[in-house]
């Protein structure tokens, strides 16, 4: 996979503030389940950030209410300032789902010209132009007019991450991307998201695979809904003072657990 | 040994699921029971029959009055109007019978007098059934009014001059139901094509994609409703021509105009598709809903069976019923060749449907929960 720069983005008129905001954020589902447990999170413009935690940890949840599928119960998100749930921040916004999300029975190209045309690229013709140019990012050129039920799932996944990517939003909202690609696939994605960050896009990533952290610029760990830790990728580790990110994590964790329920602010950001 | 083991299982899965166990017993039972209601009676229609006649009083009448109301499927009038044509206009009677002045007297004396059989025209197997039993009471009558003279004949003598009023003579069952069932048919079909495509926007995550994205829910419902008209419209076309060129269907100036009240029922099924949708985990329980929205609605609302028949606690379901509404528009505007000013209840109801259930899947559709 090659990589291009990522055309500019424009910073808007609340360049200073964090490009994600989270305070005090909570979400207790209809049937009780309690998600997240006062959350509070400043995400600087420009890091790509991996949010770690077992399966329940509340990252699924905590991209939901940042992508405004999901109220939060109690405090507040915002994103570049714009408290959510808010159809204003939803061009700035790209979301890759945990599951492929694309219509297996249409191309690849008529794919990605739908997800574009809904999120305001236009005319035809520059769609069209950003269509080749993901595809050619992402070595799917020639099977552009093939049905994604025809595909492998790393190159549906691939398709799924243009999908997110094409009206260049400036925040993206991954959902554990790189799960089930092969390792040279793997790293082509994290390279990918390394130059985009570089460019200026705040990306954040769901994941519960620690040996795909240290390409992060910051860790968010998250147990039990309540956030553990959070500082640069380096910060945690040399306070943890190991190599092994299992062991690092670990060790937040039960920092976190010692100082009671709702303590959830490690480093700075 | 091994077969017993899946045997169990799946009686496990049926357990844990109560829909399916509702589908297997309830289901079945409500509609076997509407069912019977419809066809229990051997004539399988009930008739709203009216009589006009100035001689109520006298004793041929009353014999003739009498055979008429005790049969069970016919529903006795009255004074209905002043002629059969007005009777029918008024009360809606299935049939109207119009004896003149003096006709039992020139039935007493074997002059074999004519009298008007008007028929409403919209039900099929009318006439047959009509004039049969009203020779039957006529037959009655010319007994009672010559008591001494025990004459046998079985038939009146009497001889009816039939007429319609919609012109509708000679229309089969087929021409009297076909439209209603073509809009049913595309209905069933979009309500199933949506329900099915929306669940599988929102399983595969397609749905979240869309919500994510600066699209509004309201838009995203419009855009179905956008290409199932296109598609009811292209649909509902070859099915009238195909219907009239080579079924040969008949109706009171053709079946054109029925294209308009079949895509606002294609509408309402999209809305319905999307709406219910949400009550469905999986392709499975779409298949559910057949039984659950679909099936009463061919029982109760006039599209193939005629709901008149039933008892009337059948009728506040037939009215909660949308495709009561596209049965009786398409009913009046092929049938009695009726205008959108005098179908406009019906009209309203229809498009109030429609408008409630454009609301519930906006709803549906919707971002932020």
């Amino acid at each position: 996979m090659r990589c291009t720069p990522f055309p500019s983005r424009s910073g808007g008129p609340l360049d200073s503030a964090p490009a994600i905001e989270l305070s005090g954020l909570t979400k207790i589902f209809p049937h009780g389940v309690r998600a997240l447990d006062g959350v509070d999170l400043a995400i600087p413009r420009g890091s790509l950030v991996g949010l770690l935690g077992p399966n329940g940890s509340g990252k699924s949840t905590t991209v939901k209410i940042l992508c405004g599928l999901i109220r939060a119960f109690q405090g507040e998100a915002r994103i570049e300032g714009t408290r959510l749930p808010d159809r204003r921040s939803a061009r700035r916004i790209g979301y890759m789902p945990q599951q492929t999300a694309l219509y297996t029975e249409l191309s690849v190209s008529e794919n990605l010209d739908f997800y574009a045309s809904i999120n305001g690229v236009r005319p035809a013709a520059e769609r069209a132009r950003r269509i080749d140019e993901m595809l050619g990012l992402f070595d799917l050129g020639e099977r552009k007019r093939e049905v994604v039920s025809a595909l492998s799932g790393g190159m549906r996944q691939r398709v799924s991450l243009a999908a997110a990517l094409l009206h260049r939003p400036p925040i993206l909202l991954l959902d554990e991307p790189t799960v089930g690609l092969d390792p040279e696939l793997r790293l082509a994605f994290w390279a990918y998201f390394k130059r985009l960050a570089a460019d200026g896009a705040t990306i954040v990533i769901c994941t519960h695979a620690f040996d795909e952290v240290k390409h992060c610029s910051h860790l968010a760990f998250l147990k039990t809904g309540q956030l553990a830790a959070f500082g640069t990728t380096e910060e945690l580790r040399s306070v943890a003072g190991s190599d092994d990110w299992e062991t690092v994590y670990l060790a937040h964790v039960v920092r976190a657990g010692t100082a009671g329920p709702g303590a959830g602010t490690g480093g700075a950001s | 040994m091994n077969a017993l083991y899946v045997a169990r299982k799946i009686f496990r899965q049926f357990l844990r699921d109560p829909r399916t166990m509702a589908l297997i017993f309830l289901v079945p039972v409500a509609i076997m029971t509407i069912y019977y209601f419809l066809l229990k009676d051997d004539l399988s229609m009930k008739l709203t029959l009216a009589v006009v006649s100035s001689e109520r009083d006298s004793a041929p009448y009353k014999a003739f009055a009498e055979v008429l109301g005790g049969q069970k499927n016919i529903a006795f009038l009255e004074d209905p109007g002043p002629t059969a044509a007005e009777a029918i206009g008024r009360t809606g009677a299935d049939v109207a019978i119009e004896l003149p002045d003096g006709f039992f007297a020139a039935l007493a004396r074997n002059r074999e007098p004519r009298f008007a059989i008007r028929i409403e025209g919209t039900k099929s197997g009318v006439e047959a059934t009509v004039t049969k039993i009203v020779d039957a009471a006529l037959a009655r009558a010319r007994l009672a009014s010559i008591p001494f003279l025990r004459n046998l004949k079985l038939t009146s003598g009497a001889i009816a001059d039939v007429s319609y009023h919609y012109p509708t003579r000679g229309f089969r069952l087929i021409d009297l139901t076909a439209p209603a069932f073509i809009a049913f048919f595309l209905y069933f079909i979009t309500f199933l094509l949506t329900c099915v495509a929306f669940l599988r926007e929102r399983s595969s995550g397609t749905l979240e994609r869309i919500l994510v994205s600066p699209l509004s829910s309201e838009a995203l419902v419009l855009g179905y409703l956008l290409a199932f008209f296109v598609l009811g419209s292209v649909q509902g076309g070859f099915l009238i021509v195909f219907s009239t060129r080579v079924l040969d269907i008949r109706t009171v100036g053709g079946l054109a105009p029925a294209l308009v009240p079949m895509l606002v029922t294609v509408l309402l099924g999209v809305t319905m598709g999307i709406f219910f949708s949400e009550l469905a985990k999986n392709e499975f329980q779409v298949i559910q809903f057949i039984p659950i929205v679909i099936i009463p609605q061919v029982l109760l609302s006039g599209i193939i069976f005629d709901a008149d028949a039933l008892p009337a606690f059948f009728r506040p379901i037939s009215a909660a019923l949308p495709l009561t509404y596209t049965a009786n528009i398409l009913k009046g505007m092929l049938l009695k060749g009726q205008g959108y000013l005098e179908l406009g209840r019906d009209f309203l109801v229809l498009g109030a449907f429609l408008v409630g259930f454009t609301g519930l899947s906006f709803l549906v559709a919707r971002r932020a929960r």
